[in-house]
């Protein structure tokens, strides 16, 4: 709810939403499931890949004192969400007692693929309009179906291959290029070419003298990743009368860039705005200028360039 | 055709994006088939029966009046490729389908001038050519009844702008927009277009869902009629009938008309005032 201008009072404060417990095919989820402080529920486990259904026992809470004001008839719901599978679910709460519902939603397997996110809103009748949203959860909770440990980080899957080894066609071209990245499909990819002399041994290189040297390498690709997936979800526009999101990681890569794109707009005008600029074909000169800017700065930023190393050396250890 | 494989399978983005030159776009050269079955996966849906509906609608529908034949394939396609939410949000089954099994409709429904857009064989669901299809039957249907989804696909801007909007994955609220285009309230592609922007401004304050309460879609009964495809005949000259996994209650479809027509009546229709 942030950045909309609401044409009535709505609640001041904090509202939250805890998820208790989780119930897969009526069989309490062990507690390690539930991450409370990353607000995150990990449904994949690998010893009941049949599972259909998990219940969660949502609480929402609200500051009582902040109630009162020119409402009437507040109730609560949740709603769980999954944009991929186009599904989603709302539930009324009942109210517990004053400032606190709790409820149990159910999550279908069949109507979810990846991630849901589950929020809450309060809902009342103001100025006798009824069903006026007055508050959302200041922090939704994620209900990821495909991890095994709750964790939310999103970092870049990363693949050592040799581009000119007689498996990889598709890479010939690129034979002599030390990387590239590859932003079509559900999750982009960075791929590092083994064949490049000395790049392997170099991002893997322990040596303090070393170390100067890899992390500007590493920003440096680091860059080009950020600038390849900005351009690659900026190309998807499908050119609708009002600009959408995409949704997914060009969606993220979109909230994540835009504000250093655009500092002065609102990530929704910033978005109106690159998009304006893409489709009356003013995507050179200006708008490169300041897309680089913002990956350097994304690619310079400790942990992004930090999780990027991490990533590096955790794959070599995969592949070898 | 006897190349037609024999289930409908799954191919990644990244290899559709492969395939997906300018010359196949143009259609000046044929996709390769040996090699996209070399990097598919195998899928449990019979690929023929598919293909033969979309046969059917090229055969139904001349070249002039191809978008008509959206109207036409939606629920036939809905009731012939019965998939789960969860299978319909894999892309790789859209892919394989576009690129391997019916590539000629692809063609033949969306060349325009010389090619065909890549996001009509390979992108998001609302532009995937039978990804959007499948999708629109699905979120417009009243249970069984695709009588709706006739009626939604009947107009491209519905296709076009409502499919993508989120406030229409609450079924009582694309039902009341679909009863607007049904009662005549709302005609053009234009007037579509404003009716779905305000529908969607105005939910961004009010709760559509506490207003206008759904109930839970049944997920067992919709199992069953996946798994009765097998002994069933989808007729092509009557509308076929989909899942009877419950029907949008009618009190909460009846409580968002007179609201949605409010809202219609208040927004600014583009190019009302010097339309013809």
């Amino acid at each position: 709810m942030t950045r909309r201008i609401f044409p009535y009072p709505v609640v001041v404060g904090d509202v939250s939403l805890e998820v208790a417990q989780v119930r897969l095919d009526d069989i309490a989820l062990p507690y390690e499931m539930i991450s409370t402080s990353e607000r995150m529920v990990a449904l994949h486990r690998i010893d009941r890949r049949d599972w259909r259904s998990a219940r969660l026992s949502v609480q929402v809470r609200a500051p009582e004192r902040e109630l009162e004001g020119p409402w009437s008839g507040i109730s609560c719901m949740a709603l769980l969400a999954e944009r991929r599978t186009n599904t989603r679910t709302a539930v009324r709460l009942r109210r517990e007692r004053p400032g606190q519902w709790a409820g149990e939603v159910e999550l279908h397997r069949d109507r979810h693929l990846a991630q849901a996110e589950l929020t809450g809103q309060l809902i009342a009748d103001v100025d006798g309009v009824a069903g006026r949203m007055i508050a959302t959860t200041t922090d939704s909770w994620t209900i990821d179906l495909r991890a095994r440990t709750p964790s939310r980080r999103d970092e870049i899957k990363t693949r050592w291959i040799d581009f000119a080894a007689d498996a990889n066609p598709h890479l010939h071209a690129f034979r002599s290029d030390p990387w590239l990245v590859e932003a079509v499909g559900e999750e982009p990819v960075l791929y590092l070419n083994s064949g490049f002399d000395g790049l392997k041994s170099l991002l893997e290189s322990g040596r303090p003298a070393d170390r100067a040297v890899r992390d500007n390498l590493a920003s440096q690709i680091a860059m080009g990743v950020w600038t390849a997936m900005f351009n690659a979800a900026l190309y998807l526009d499908e050119m609708t009368s009002s600009p959408q999101w995409p949704g997914g990681w060009r969606e993220s890569v979109l909230r994540r860039m835009l504000p250093d794109i655009f500092p002065e707009f609102s990530p929704e005008d910033a978005l109106t705005e690159v998009l304006a600029r893409r489709r009356s074909g003013e995507g050179g000169g200006d708008l490169q200028t300041r897309i680089m800017h913002a990956a350097s700065r994304r690619a310079q930023v400790a942990p992004s360039l930090g999780a990027l190393i991490r990533t590096l050396s955790r794959t070599s250890q995969e592949d070898e | 055709m006897s190349d037609i494989p024999e289930h409908v399978g799954h191919l990644s983005d990244e290899a559709a994006a492969k395939f997906l030159n300018s010359a196949v776009l143009e259609d000046r050269e044929p996709l390769p088939s040996a090699a996209i079955d070399r990097t598919s996966q195998l899928g449990r849906w019979p690929a023929e029966r598919v293909w033969e509906a979309m046969e059917e609608a090229m055969k139904r529908f001349g070249p002039e009046s191809r978008t008509a034949a959206d109207a036409w394939l939606a629920p036939v396609l809905h009731a012939t490729l019965r998939l789960t939410r969860r299978e319909a949000a894999d892309s790789s089954l859209w892919n394989h389908l576009a690129l391997r099994v019916a590539p000629r409709y692809v063609y033949w429904r969306h060349m325009g001038g010389s090619s065909v857009s890549r996001a009509r064989f390979s992108g998001p669901f609302h532009t995937q050519t039978f990804a959007r299809l499948w999708w629109a039957a699905e979120l417009f249907r009243d249970g069984p009844d695709y009588g709706p989804v006739v009626l939604a696909c009947g107009n491209q801007d519905v296709l076009n702008t409502a499919l993508r909007l989120e406030v229409i994955l609450h079924r009582p609220t694309a039902q009341a927009m679909v009863r607007l285009l049904a009662s005549g309230v709302i005609r053009t592609g234009r007037e579509v277009n404003a009716l779905a922007q305000a529908v969607n401004a105005a939910g961004s304050t009010l709760a559509y869902e506490a207003l206008a309460p759904d109930v839970e879609q049944d997920v067992d009964s919709y199992q069953d009629w996946i798994g009765a495809f097998a002994h069933e005949h989808i007729p092509y000259d009557s509308t076929p009938e989909g899942p009877d996994d419950g029907r949008v209650p009618r009190h909460s479809v009846e409580a968002l008309t007179p609201l949605f027509t409010t809202l219609f009546s208040e927004a600014p229709v583009r190019g009302q005032k010097i339309a013809p």
